[in-house]
Parts: structure tokens; C-alpha cells; sequence
């Protein structure tokens, strides 16, 4: 009986120093894995400094003024006046024609019946 | 086996009897000694469990292949506007150095590294990377594809290092406000070094600020604001040939500073820049919203206007003669453009006239004058984030001729952050606001408001400085920012020169509010010796400093959420009602 024991022991032992080995061999793998990887995230913080420093420069009304000047006259564009603001409340209703209103009523209609004109138009462009 | 047996028979045995014979006796013995044994062993095993269990709790950070760590230089919080844009930031950047003694082929190194870094002197280079030093900079600063191809290049001796740098995108634009930090990373000057006073040292003492990232600060200033400012003072510079020009905005209900401006100016990228001469004068580059001090003439009228009503010894509905000059000894004070007669208080405010602002002063009595300054603010040091600040300089107490004069702003000189300060409480409805850097809402303002005129008056000096903006002096940048319900208070003051008053240098100063119906922020603009912009504009301040403040109001306001309004009712409304009395009796009569 002691000598298989003796057997299965041996065989314990060998297979746990091949364990160890193993274990061990396979740290430093995931250590040097750490590092790259420590090494890569470092890289790209300096990166996403770098990029983050390089929008908020090109977002900088300083920055984005001479472009607009350059284009003004191309795009005719002009600082907006005083005048040209107003709330939407104060805002005129847009005068409806009568055609208008019916096309309308009549879309209402064909909803509340359950056919949907402008749903079905975009179905075809789909198909 | 089955030692625990015999040993219990042998003991009983013992007991009874000693007869156990050698053999019996010798197995006890071994079996004690493998007790013992395995006692030991299991001891042993304890430990090392002990052992293991104290390795997996311990938090190792040091990693195994021991790989150097870059000296990173202390990190610094990134500085957000008020809408989270950038003001300042960190970026790592890596910089390449040589380990000399380390370069085995030195002409290859020169040869390889000059095709990657063109900018760099061939012979330079060569005798930096001879000799026998362990370290030497080559470029700081490089970008990361740089360093990539440098890697690639595979010369042994030479590495790279990380390092931090503050970076500031809108550069000259903040100059001021952020001032600038050293190669180490450390304020020198303006918000950057209060912080570091305030915070950052401490966490640097204590080692937390290296390598790591800190809570972003939040300031006060709206950076589309600054920019107009900045853009629109530059523009005057060049208007009017003026030698300095500086602005600072205020929010009048939180005391946030939105935009401080002082030309000339520097760039906080290049911290040097600060100290170079502009126009040859020296020292040119000062932040004059709270490190100069000025006689802000006229616009000072505001402050004794805010006076002389509160203190109720003067009523809007009274008069005073303004026909003569008055004489103190051998000084005698008139008017610019007097129109020598009897005047009203808001004709004395709309025509700016001294005689009529002195008699106003009288009234009030100059001690209650001089005690009135005080609870405005202007003997308490700057309550702002910049250590670059200075005290205003006024009489500890006034003559009567110091009085007087200072009635309309000349004898006393205050940074125009204090003015600002000032007019923001005049308008605000009464309520003294420290000014900050820092974002603040207006009800963590409201815990530090002290009052220091009564609601009334400060709705009496908002009608005045409509008053002066729709008929007064301040009419040319009312035309500008038309709509903003915008209002203000000119000030052309002559500059001393070789201890006289010299009439051709002067100084122009704007203190404003807008809107005036519902007072949000107050401005000031002050343009140092002023030129005529052509033939036909004059060199007081409503030509310069005036038409700038209107200028950059049209453009801030609708940033900052106000709707212009062309309805004459909100103006007729800021009329005081005793005021509108007499209107009326005077339609019965």
C-alpha cells in the first residue's frame, strides 16, 4: 500500500513542479503583456492629449473667425443685426391657401382610416 | 497503523504495571519521534501557507521586468471656460535625448537623426553626441510620429522621455486671465499660479499631482466673449493709435468675470513674451484691469451720483446751478462745454457737467462721500483669483478741494476692476458682489452680497445710464448696440505728464451695463492716449472707449441669451416715478 502511495505522490510532485513551472513562465508572459499593453495606453493618452489639444485649437473662435472672413464674401455671409432677431411667438402664422388646407384635411382623413400616403410613397423609393 | 493502540494499552499498562519489554518500548519511542515529525512539518507547511496568503493580499505594483517609468513632470488641471471649452491643457509630448557615452557609431547617429529633424544643426548635433556625458537633450517637444521614425532608426544611445506641457489654444487671447507657467510645469503668473498657491502645491507637497489626472477647473470666463473683446480692443488699438487698451466684463447677479482683456499682451505658450518691450517701453505688458490703477475721470460721476442719492441729501427731482465755476483758493473748476445754467440731476448726469457733480457732493458732505467709496469697495484689495493686483489710491480723507475733484474722478486713482465691481452693485439693484474667476451660480452669489445702496437708487442710476446712452454721451454706442437696452457713462481724463495735466494725452474710459431693464453685466473699457480715428471724430471717450463697448455689445449680447428689443416702453419705464410727476403736472399745467 505505502508504495503506491509512495508512486502517487511522486507523481504528484512532478506534475505540480511542471505546474509551477508553467504558472510561473506563463507571469512573466502576461507581465511582459502588461507592459505593452501600460506602454500602449500611455502612447495613445499622449496621442489623445495631443488630439484633444488640437480641438479645442480648432474650435477656438480665434481660429474659426479668419476662415469665416475668408469665405464671407463667397458665402455672403454677414454678422447677424440687431433686427434679425425675434421669438418664435412673435411670429406671424404663414397664411394657409385654401388648397393647402384641404390637401391637409384630406391627408388626416386617409391617416384616421388607416392608409398613409407619404409612408407608402417612401416604400416605393425604397423598394 | 496503529500507534494510538498500543500507546493506550501501554499507558493503562503503565499504570498498572512496568513489565513492557525492549522492543515494545523502542516502537513507542519511534512513534513519538514521528509525531514530533510530522508536527514539524505541518508547522513548516503553515508558515509557508501563512506565507502565501500574505504575497496574494499584498498589492504589488512594481512589475516584474522592472521597466523604467517616465519621470513625468507634475500634471496641472486643465482650465474649462464656462461652456466646458478648453482654456488651457495638458499634452504629453515626448522629448528626445542621448545617453553619449552610449552612441557607438556617431557620424551614423548624426546622419539618420538629421534627415528626421531637418531643423537641427548638423555640427551642433555632432558635438552634442560626442563625449562621455550620460545625458544630453536633442529636441524637446517632438510630435508622436517624430518619435515613431526616430524609433524606427534603431540608433542605440538615444531614447525618449515624456513630458507635460501646458498648452493654451486661444494663446494671446487669455493672456491675462491665465498668465503663464515655467518649464516645470509651475505658475508664474495670473490664474495659473493662484491655483497653484491655492491647491495644486499642496497636492504636489504630498506627491498626488504627478502622473495623474486632476478634476478640470471651471471658469468663469465664456471664451466666445473673451475672443470679441480681444478682437474688438486689438481693432482699437490700431483705430485709434492708442498705446494700451483694456476691457473686463462682469456678470452683475454671480460677480463671474466673462472676458478680461489688457493690451498689450503676451503669449502664455511663450511666458518670455511677457517681458518684451512693446513700442520699446518696457514692462508695457501689465494686466491694467487689477494691476493699473487710473484716474477714470468722469465715469467716476456714476459712483458719486450712486452716493449722493442714497444718501437721500440729494433727489432726483433737484437742481443745481451750474452757471459759474467754483473756486477753491487758487483752483477754480468749470465745466467741458458748460451749459451755464441751471441744471437737473439727470441733466447733470447726461451733460457730465463737475460744477453741478461737486454741488451733488456738497450736499451728500465729502466725509459721507469718502465713507461711501469704502462700502463700494474701492479700499479693500481686489477679491479676484490674479495675483497681480494692486490697491487703489485714494485720500484717506479728502480736502475740499480733494473732494471735489474727486466728485468727477481726478485726485484718485482705482484699478478698473474695482469700477467694475462698483457699477455692478449700482446696477444690480444695490447688492456688492466679490468679482471671480471661478464659475459661480447666482445663488452661491447671493450668500456674499452685501448691500450697499437701496434698490431704489440703483434703479434711479439705471435710468441715468440709459439717460446718458439715449441723450447723453454715451449716444454713439447706443446707436451701435441699438436694442440691448444698453447704457453707460463716458470718461476723458487728462494725463498727468511731468506732474501737470497734458490736454493732448489723454485717457478715455466707458463704464456700461447692459440690458438696463433687467441689469446682467457690466463692462468697462479703458483706452490709453487715444488718437482722433479721421478728421471728423473727436478724442473724447464717447469716440473711442464709447463706440468699442457698443461694438462688442452687439456682438456678446445675443451670445449671452439677450433678445434686443426695439419697445420705447421699456425705456420709458426705468423712469423714476417722481420724475414722471412732473412730467405730468407739467402737462396739466
Amino acid at each position: 500500500m505505502i508504495r503506491w502511495l509512495n508512486i502517487i505522490l511522486f507523481i504528484l510532485a512532478i506534475s505540480s513542479l511542471i505546474g509551477v513551472y508553467y504558472i510561473k513562465y506563463q507571469t512573466i508572459e502576461k507581465a511582459e503583456q502588461k507592459i505593452a499593453l501600460e506602454q500602449k495606453i500611455k502612447e495613445q493618452k499622449n496621442e489623445l492629449s495631443l488630439l484633444r489639444a488640437d480641438w479645442a485649437f480648432l474650435n477656438q473662435p480665434a481660429y474659426i473667425e479668419p476662415i469665416i472672413i475668408r469665405h464671407q464674401e463667397k458665402l455672403a455671409l454677414r454678422p447677424v443685426e440687431q433686427e434679425q432677431f425675434i421669438r418664435f411667438s412673435d411670429l406671424a402664422d404663414r397664411e394657409i391657401s385654401e388648397a393647402e388646407r384641404q390637401a391637409l384635411s384630406d391627408l388626416f382623413e386617409s391617416l384616421d382610416k388607416g392608409v398613409d400616403p407619404i409612408g407608402s410613397l417612401i416604400e416605393e423609393l425604397a423598394q | 497503523m496503529n500507534f494510538g493502540l498500543v500507546e493506550n494499552i501501554g499507558a493503562k499498562n503503565l499504570d498498572i504495571i512496568n513489565i513492557d519489554g525492549t522492543k515494545k518500548t523502542r516502537a513507542k519511542l519511534t512513534s513519538r519521534r514521528i509525531k514530533l515529525v510530522i508536527l514539524f512539518i505541518i508547522l513548516i507547511f503553515l508558515l509557508i501557507f501563512s506565507r502565501l496568503i500574505f504575497l496574494g493580499m499584498a498589492n504589488n505594483e512594481k512589475n516584474i521586468m522592472g521597466s523604467a517609468r517616465d519621470l513625468t513632470t507634475a500634471s496641472r488641471p486643465d482650465l474649462n471656460d464656462r461652456n466646458g471649452m478648453k482654456i488651457a491643457l495638458d499634452i504629453t509630448v515626448p522629448s528626445l535625448y542621448a545617453e553619449p557615452r552610449n552612441i557607438i557609431n556617431i557620424d551614423e547617429a548624426v546622419e539618420k537623426l538629421s534627415k528626421e529633424l531637418p531643423d537641427i544643426d548638423k555640427e551642433w548635433l555632432r558635438n552634442r553626441l560626442s563625449g562621455e556625458k550620460a545625458f544630453a537633450w536633442i529636441a524637446r517637444e517632438l510630435t508622436t510620429k517624430q518619435q515613431k521614425r526616430i524609433f524606427r532608426l534603431g540608433i542605440p544611445g538615444i531614447d525618449f522621455r515624456s513630458e507635460s506641457k501646458r498648452f493654451y489654444p486661444s494663446s494671446v487671447e487669455v493672456a491675462h486671465l491665465v498668465g503663464a507657467v515655467n518649464r516645470d510645469n509651475q505658475g508664474i503668473a495670473g490664474f495659473e499660479r493662484f491655483i497653484d498657491e491655492k491647491e495644486i502645491a499642496i497636492l504636489q507637497e504630498i506627491g498626488l499631482a504627478r502622473g495623474r489626472e486632476l478634476e478640470p477647473v471651471n471658469m468663469s470666463v465664456d471664451l466666445r466673449v473673451q475672443h470679441i473683446m480681444h478682437n474688438e480692443l486689438s481693432d482699437a488699438m490700431v483705430r485709434y493709435q492708442a498705446i494700451a487698451a483694456a476691457g473686463v466684463l462682469m456678470d452683475v447677479r454671480s460677480g463671474e468675470i466673462l472676458a478680461l482683456v489688457s493690451l498689450p499682451d503676451f503669449d502664455p505658450n511663450k511666458p518670455a513674451s511677457a517681458l518684451e518691450p512693446y513700442n520699446g517701453v518696457k514692462g508695457a505688458r501689465i494686466n491694467r484691469i487689477t494691476a493699473g490703477k487710473f484716474e477714470l475721470g468722469s465715469t467716476f460721476k456714476t459712483i458719486s451720483f450712486a452716493g449722493a442719492l442714497d444718501s437721500g441729501a440729494v433727489k432726483i427731482t433737484d437742481k443745481f446751478d451750474a452757471t459759474n465755476p467754483i473756486g477753491f483758493g487758487r483752483f477754480t473748476i468749470g465745466d467741458y462745454r458748460g451749459k451755464k445754467r441751471v441744471l437737473s440731476v439727470p441733466e447733470i448726469f447726461k451733460y457730465s457737467s463737475n460744477i453741478g457733480t461737486i454741488k451733488m457732493m456738497q450736499t451728500m458732505g465729502k466725509e459721507n462721500y469718502r465713507s461711501f467709496l469704502t462700502k463700494l469697495g474701492f479700499d479693500d484689495p481686489l477679491p479676484i483669483q490674479l495675483p497681480e493686483t494692486t490697491r487703489s489710491s485714494i485720500p484717506e480723507k479728502f480736502s475740499d478741494v480733494g473732494a471735489a475733484t474727486a466728485s468727477f474722478g481726478h485726485g484718485l486713482s482705482v484699478t478698473p476692476m474695482h469700477m467694475v465691481a462698483a457699477i455692478g452693485a449700482i446696477v444690480n439693484g444695490g447688492y456688492y458682489v466679490p468679482p471671480t474667476l471661478y464659475k459661480r451660480s447666482v445663488g452661491e452669489a447671493a450668500r456674499l452680497y452685501r448691500r450697499v445702496i437701496s434698490a431704489d437708487t440703483s434703479a434711479k442710476m439705471r435710468y441715468l445710464l440709459r439717460l446718458n446712452a439715449l441723450e447723453g454721451s454715451g449716444r454713439k454706442a447706443n446707436k451701435i448696440a441699438d436694442g440691448y437696452r444698453f447704457g453707460g457713462k463716458t470718461g476723458t481724463a487728462e494725463k498727468v505728464v511731468d506732474g501737470r495735466y497734458d490736454s493732448e494725452k489723454t485717457f478715455a474710459a466707458f463704464v456700461s451695463a447692459f440690458p438696463l431693464d433687467e441689469p446682467k453685466y457690466a463692462m468697462i473699457i479703458i483706452i490709453d492716449e487715444p488718437q482722433k480715428e479721421n478728421e471728423m471724430s473727436g478724442t473724447t471717450a464717447g469716440w473711442n472707449a464709447g463706440m468699442v463697448s457698443g461694438r462688442i455689445v452687439k456682438r456678446v449680447a445675443p451670445m449671452l441669451g439677450i433678445l434686443p428689443s426695439f419697445d420705447k416702453n421699456l425705456d420709458s419705464e426705468l423712469i423714476p416715478a417722481e420724475l414722471k410727476e412732473i412730467d405730468n403736472n407739467l402737462e396739466n399745467i
